[in-house]
């Protein structure tokens, strides 16, 4: 066998152990079997080193996980990574990636919390009756309204039958717009013709004393329902009070709202696939406080695509244009603004501002939308939002902007 | 990575692509990072271009998959990688002329290897460029990407004792063709 063969077959493990002993004796007295070996050693030991045919280049990596809409691998994923970054921002925005977990984990534990707590505490709230989900509000803006109008509400008797009030009720269907609500605390007392007649004047006198903008127009007044409920506690009306949509909306208790939305975007992505992130993808929880009527101050979880689009140095001073599509985890601070005066009806139109970072760098987005809230506890969003986020790959900085709409509801505690 | 993904067969990361769970893609960047490293090295050294190597790299692993969500039921995941790639390199040499690029002759200092060694590598894969194209390939799926001389045989529809001989063949090329460089390496050592 030739020495070229045999070393060849040594360094393969193909030698058989015979012709493994005979080249080791060989190996001590024959230069040319020694050269062989070295030489053959030599480029076994160079290929072994080949790191760059062994390595995928980074921007392939991410056009195949790209192309496939997979989340690209921790090395590739993310464009700061090695020796870029890494402005204080993006430094917290990577501490705060880190934690999304436990972030996320705590604020649901939090909100779970709550609303048990709300549930033990407040059960009215939860209740199916319309009644119920109203009553505490209207009460206590009633007992106002019943100071300043109702001098002789002591003395008010009984009144009214259980079918009455039915048929009352089924003749206000038509006229939801105007709905009156007043409440009267009676005793069991047999109803007679003079004690309905006695509050049908106090009715009467409560409208005249509210301003006229509360008045309710002579045509649709004998349409207005006035139920009467009994309680065991009291017998005295305390009051009536009209109550108009947006007074509802506003009433909520704590002035906590959650809010989910998810969101269509459009970028121009060059047909790039956004990556997909299977459990949440461009879905955002917020968890929002009321400051007052028009401002709501809160914060915003979002998993989003956004693409990316920068150039840097790769091997051997090879510049290289990336383009990814990456989901990215983004956690911002936001201020809303309801300006009272484009409230309409159920609509509730606002600008939102935000900032905040995600996993890549710092972001800013503007949101102009609408509330819609056919009841207090719950609203429908809709509206159109742009963001705008810097990012830093090998030290150069990189902006990139997608505009998209928003829909999604909101629940108010 | 929910579950050790790392602990599962070929086979059974290849019936989790199949599926529709967020599974599959776990399952697939278990499988790019064990069978990656093999594929690009094989398409960068047997195509000698650095361009048309990347391209087809990812168009083996995209290929790959979509194959097998097709319900391929190949037991050789390593093998049918490199049968794509094989295929995607064969179609690119035929619309291409085989040349050889006189700068890759130069070689120069890198920072993290070590000089000779870097030389020697590069003077490999210039010579590699000059071996026949079937003997390089066996070559290269032997020093490279790893693969048994069955594998070989499997991947290039040849017997084993083919599969050997080419991977010989090819080492006696190279050395053929650096024998200048190899014995100034031998006396400096």
């Amino acid at each position: 066998m030739e020495k070229d063969r045999i070393i060849h077959d040594f360094l393969d493990g193909s030698l058989s152990n015979e012709k493994e002993a005979e080249l080791f004796y060989s190996l001590s007295s024959d230069d040319e079997l020694r050269m062989e070996l070295k030489e053959q050693l030599a480029i076994k030991n160079a290929i072994k080193g080949d790191l760059k045919a062994k390595t995928p280049k980074v921007a392939s990596t991410m056009a195949i996980f790209s192309e496939l809409g997979f989340t690209p691998p921790p090395v590739a994923n993310i464009p700061n990574t090695g020796s870029a970054v890494t402005s204080p921002l993006s430094k917290v925005a990577a501490v705060l990636s880190k934690y999304t977990g436990f972030i996320a984990t705590g604020i649901t534990a939090a909100l779970t919390t709550a609303v048990v707590m709300l549930m033990l505490l407040e059960p009215e709230i939860f209740s199916n009756s319309d009644l119920a989900s109203v009553s505490k509000d209207k009460i206590t803006v009633s007992e106002q309204n019943d100071n300043q109008n109702n001098n002789n509400q002591n003395q008010i008797p009984v009144i009214s039958s259980e079918e009455d009030t039915k048929q009352e009720s089924v003749a206000t269907a038509d006229n939801k717009e105007t709905v009156v609500y007043k409440y009267i605390y009676i005793t069991k007392e047999k109803p007679e013709a003079k004690d309905v007649a006695q509050v049908e004047s106090i009715v009467k006198q409560l409208h005249q004393s509210e301003p006229a903008s509360r008045s309710l127009p002579s045509a649709i007044e004998s349409k207005v329902v006035f139920p009467i409920y009994q309680s065991p506690v009291s017998n005295t009306i305390v009051g009536a009070y009209r109550f108009d949509k947006t007074e509802e909306i506003s009433s909520s208790n704590y002035g906590i709202v959650i809010e989910f939305r998810s969101a269509k975007d459009w970028t121009n992505s060059n047909g790039l696939n956004p990556a997909s992130y299977q459990d949440w993808n461009n879905i955002s929880l917020g968890l929002f406080k009321s400051v007052n009527e028009e401002f709501m101050l809160g914060v915003e979880y979002r998993r989003e695509n956004f693409y990316l689009d920068f150039k840097g140095i790769e091997g051997e001073n090879d510049m290289y244009k990336y383009e990814v599509y990456p989901n990215l985890s983004s956690l911002t601070a936001a201020v809303r603004y309801s300006p009272d005066f484009m409230k309409f009806y159920d609509l509730s139109p606002f600008l939102q501002l935000s900032l905040g970072a995600n996993n890549a760098g710092p972001i800013g987005r503007f949101f102009v939308g609408t509330e819609y809230s056919p009841h207090q506890s719950y609203s429908l969003i809709f509206g159109i939002d742009g963001s705008a986020m810097r990012y830093n790959f090998q030290n150069v900085d990189y902006t990139s902007q997608k505009y998209g709409i928003q829909f999604g509801a909101s629940f108010k505690f | 990575m929910a579950n050790n993904f790392a602990a599962y067969s070929d086979i059974e990361l290849a019936e989790m692509l199949s599926s529709s769970t967020k599974d599959s893609e776990f399952a697939f960047r278990e499988l790019y990072d064990r069978y990656s490293a093999g594929v690009h090295a094989y398409c960068l050294r047997v195509l000698g271009d650095e361009d048309a190597a990347e391209d087809i790299f990812q168009e083996t692993f995209i290929k790959f998959y979509k194959n097998v969500q097709g319900n391929h039921e190949s037991k050789n995941i390593q093998g049918f990688l490199i049968t794509i790639a094989r295929n995607l390199c064969l179609n690119y040499k035929r619309d291409k002329k085989n040349t050889v690029e006189v700068d890759k002759l130069d070689f120069y200092m890198h920072d993290n290897q070590n000089y000779e060694q870097k030389e020697l590598l590069d003077l490999i894969n210039t010579a590699l460029e000059l071996v026949e194209y079937e003997y390089r390939e066996a070559f290269v799926l032997r020093e490279y990407s790893g693969f048994s001389y069955q594998d070989i045989a499997d991947a290039c529809e040849i017997t084993v004792a083919n599969a050997k001989s080419r991977v010989f063949r090819a080492k006696q090329k190279i050395k053929e063709i650096l024998q200048p460089y190899l014995k100034d390496l031998s006396k400096l050592r």
